[in-house]
């Protein structure tokens, strides 16, 4: 009697949950499932609707893996209990290597984890690698104000090493872990998810609609398609580091000397002359622009507004792109991809868009054409 | 220019005039099959420029790679310590190009002896603290001085001050109007056909070995019209002094040569044919026109090297004593025995002197 009041109680509670299913992402507000990822006792004799649980992940939490008990209550250990969902299951969206679902229409919008040992095409040089104990390229977190101690490498890279498993309610794909602590505030990008842009807004996902949770493909793609995110221009600096968009900061935490504008120590130049870089700008500068020195304009705006398949860029201005400068994720998928450092050779004028890129016409791949097809989205250097 | 009119020399003479295109006619038909060979992958002319300028031979965006873009374990060989480094180049700009330039044999190595093996066209490049006797042997990276005969204000010799970084149109994406220069530059085709204006004429694009090799390159025009032009003027760019039409103040003679009453100042880079010099009794009417075993080269309009002394096109330019990056000789110059097949072989400058003054 007692187990199936346990379980009509169960019940009670996904359908009141699936009923207020909210707009925006997953494991976040109304979709923050308690049992879709924690076990209370490892123990579960049966399923939320009686009879045997399987370990094989089921949308809804009815099922327990094979290992445990777990720390702090989980179903699976840390990673493998966030890819027993994510990885290879069609209700999910899947971000480990290949895509299980059909691809969103311009591939993942964050691209594809690989595991340690990962095997072709998606080794362990080509994006996050989960599991790794490699200190992150360019760690000095206290460049945002993070305490040096929030990775701890020597764990293995985690996926909650990125997202934070209870969703912030506001912040895009609940990016900005708590380990950062006060410094999560800087570095968990805000988004707006409707067919109207908020340019104050970090991120715009171009979508009239949606509801997460709905364990269907052919419903969440759009969500997670490249050719539905955007990225809005918002300076700021935060603490020393010039940044134009929280997700670059957030990608700062790990590879801060990797980011900044003008005039920081770690990138060089100066906001007045524009030259004299020592690494590629992440933040404050805008295609095309000119210093002082009148010989500026390392880049090129005409070119770039012309491209037919543009990389993603910040910008306020999705017209003319007066204002538009390069983040991360203008030259790399957050999670990874089939290229080296997960980099995205895209073609300023692709046949087709896919989550490494594109060629153009008649173009073969070859290291030396990704590469210039990638640089030449904003450079006419040998054009 | 020398291997090539070394060639020549081999094959039996059917008359005085000798025309490239004819005899050439069976290998060029080789270097047209292989041009198209490579057509659909590279570019018919230069490195570094077009599809074949990628932006990682030379930048690093970050000053970070843990591990190569093959995948293999990091740090690039060719990122230099002590960066990052202005302009995200992998190493500081005075040893960036030589570090893939000098002594190795997929590159071309332009300083010091060619791991290579073949006679380069521009020969070896110096390095400041290479000691005096090679530093005074051509162009020496890092030198502050001025160049003898010009007064471009030399902030420190370096690659990018004769090339252009990112490639161009031109020969060796020589730079436009280097130095002190206006409206210089060097025009160029790669292929057996010769038409246009252009400077040069490079025979082939591939493989490396004959792309940069002596033998390769023909060089074609040193005027259009009465308008310098061709790698004579764009020289002049630093050496002004040096190079000027005939009748000029600095060179002295006149643009139909000095006729004895007109006397050079300087040796003439331009407007002077062998014909017309042999006429003015400066070049010997016979030895430039034998059958020599070897040459330095000569700019022919024509492509007709050496050509008949009553008619020859050839004329003397800056290539024809001087190497463009240097040689083992004072001055970059060639020194050639003409009597053997080996181009640049001379041990004294009297050898390249007399192949056409033989005095």
């Amino acid at each position: 009697m007692k187990r199936t009041l346990v379980v009509l109680a169960a019940f009670a509670v996904v359908a009141l949950w699936a009923g207020l299913a909210a707009a925006g992402e997953y494991h976040s507000g109304q979709t923050l499932l308690c049992m879709d990822c924690h076990t209370m006792h490892y123990s579960m004799q049966h399923g939320f609707a009686g009879g045997a649980v399987g370990s094989t992940p089921v949308p809804g939490g009815d099922w327990l893996s094979a290992t445990g008990p777990n720390q702090f209550l989980l179903k699976a250990p840390a990673n493998e209990l966030c890819k027993a969902c994510h990885d290879g299951r069609t209700f999910a969206p899947d971000v480990v290597n290949a895509n299980t679902n059909p691809s969103p229409t311009q591939g993942r919008q964050a691209g594809a984890l690989n595991d340690s040992g990962g095997a072709a095409p998606y080794e362990m040089w080509k994006g996050h690698t989960l599991d790794s104990t490699l200190t992150p390229p360019g760690f000095n977190p206290a460049a945002i104000g993070a305490p040096d101690t929030w990775y701890n490498a020597a764990n293995g890279l985690e996926c909650t090493s990125c997202h934070a498993q209870h969703g912030p309610a506001t912040s895009y794909r609940n990016l900005g872990p708590y380990a950062l602590g006060a410094a999560a505030a800087s570095a968990r990008p805000t988004y707006q998810l409707n067919a109207a842009n908020d340019t104050t807004k970090d991120v715009w996902i171009n979508l009239a609609a949606y509801t997460a949770g709905s364990g269907d493909a052919a419903t969440f793609n759009p969500f997670y398609d490249t050719a539905k995110v955007s990225f809005n221009r918002n300076d700021a600096t935060v603490v020393t580091l010039k940044t134009s968009n929280k997700l670059a900061t957030f990608c700062a935490a790990c590879h801060a000397n990797f980011h900044g504008g003008p005039g920081d120590a770690n990138i060089g130049a100066s906001a007045a002359a524009l030259d004299g870089f020592i690494r590629h700008p992440g933040a404050q500068v805008t295609i095309g622009a000119a210093g002082t020195q009148g010989y500026g304009g390392h880049s090129n705006l005409t070119r770039f507004v012309a491209n037919t398949t543009k990389v993603k860029v910040t910008t306020t201005d999705y017209t003319a792109y007066t204002d538009a400068g390069p983040m991360c994720l203008t030259c790399h998928k957050a999670h990874g991809n089939q290229n080296p450092f997960s980099l995205i050779f895209l073609n300023r004028n692709a046949l087709s868009v896919d989550e490494q890129g594109g060629l153009g016409a008649s173009q073969v791949a070859s290291i030396g054409t990704n590469m210039r097809n990638l640089c030449g989205q904003c450079h006419g250097q040998g054009n | 220019m020398v291997d090539r009119c070394r060639n020549l020399a081999r094959r039996p003479r059917g008359g005085g005039l000798e025309s490239i295109g004819v005899r050439l006619a069976p290998r060029l038909a080789v270097v047209v099959a292989c041009a198209l060979l490579f057509a659909s992958r590279l570019d018919a002319g230069d490195f570094h420029t077009v599809s074949s300028l990628v932006c990682s031979d030379c930048h690093v965006m970050h000053y970070s790679e843990s591990h190569l873009l093959t995948g293999a374990p990091g740090p690039d060989p060719l990122l230099a310590p002590g960066g990052p480094f202005p302009y995200l180049l992998k190493a500081a700009q005075a040893q960036l190009c030589l570090a893939c330039h000098d002594g190795r044999v997929d590159v071309p190595d332009v300083r010091g002896v060619n791991t290579g093996g073949y006679v380069r066209a521009a020969g070896q490049l110096n390095v400041l603290g290479d000691g005096p006797q090679v530093e005074g042997a051509g162009h020496t990276m890092g030198s502050t001085a001025s160049p003898p005969g010009g007064a471009w204000t030399n902030p420190g010799l370096s690659c990018l001050h004769c090339h252009a970084t990112h490639g161009n149109p031109y020969y060796r994406n020589l730079l436009p109007n280097p130095g002190t220069a206006t409206g210089k530059v060097v025009t160029y085709l790669t292929g057996s056909i010769y038409t246009g204006t252009a400077a040069i004429q490079q025979l082939a694009a591939a493989p490396m070995a004959v792309h940069y090799a002596a033998g390769n390159i023909l060089y074609r025009q040193s005027a259009v019209g009465s308008t310098d032009f061709g790698l004579s003027e764009w020289c002049s760019s630093c050496h002004g002094n040096y190079h000027g039409a005939g009748g000029s103040g600095n060179m002295g003679g006149s643009p139909s040569g000095d006729g004895g009453a007109t006397p050079w100042l300087r040796h003439p880079t331009r407007d002077v044919t062998m014909a017309q010099a042999v006429s003015d009794r400066h070049v010997n009417g016979t030895h430039w026109f034998s059958t020599l075993a070897s040459r330095v080269p000569a700019i022919s309009p024509s492509g007709t090297v050496p050509g008949m002394s009553g008619t020859s096109d050839n004329q003397v330019f800056c290539g024809s004593c001087h190497k463009a990056h240097g040689s083992p000789n004072p001055k970059g110059l060639i020194f050639d025995d003409d009597a053997t097949p080996t181009a640049e072989d001379g041990t004294l400058l009297r050898q390249t002197c007399q192949q056409c003054h033989y005095q």
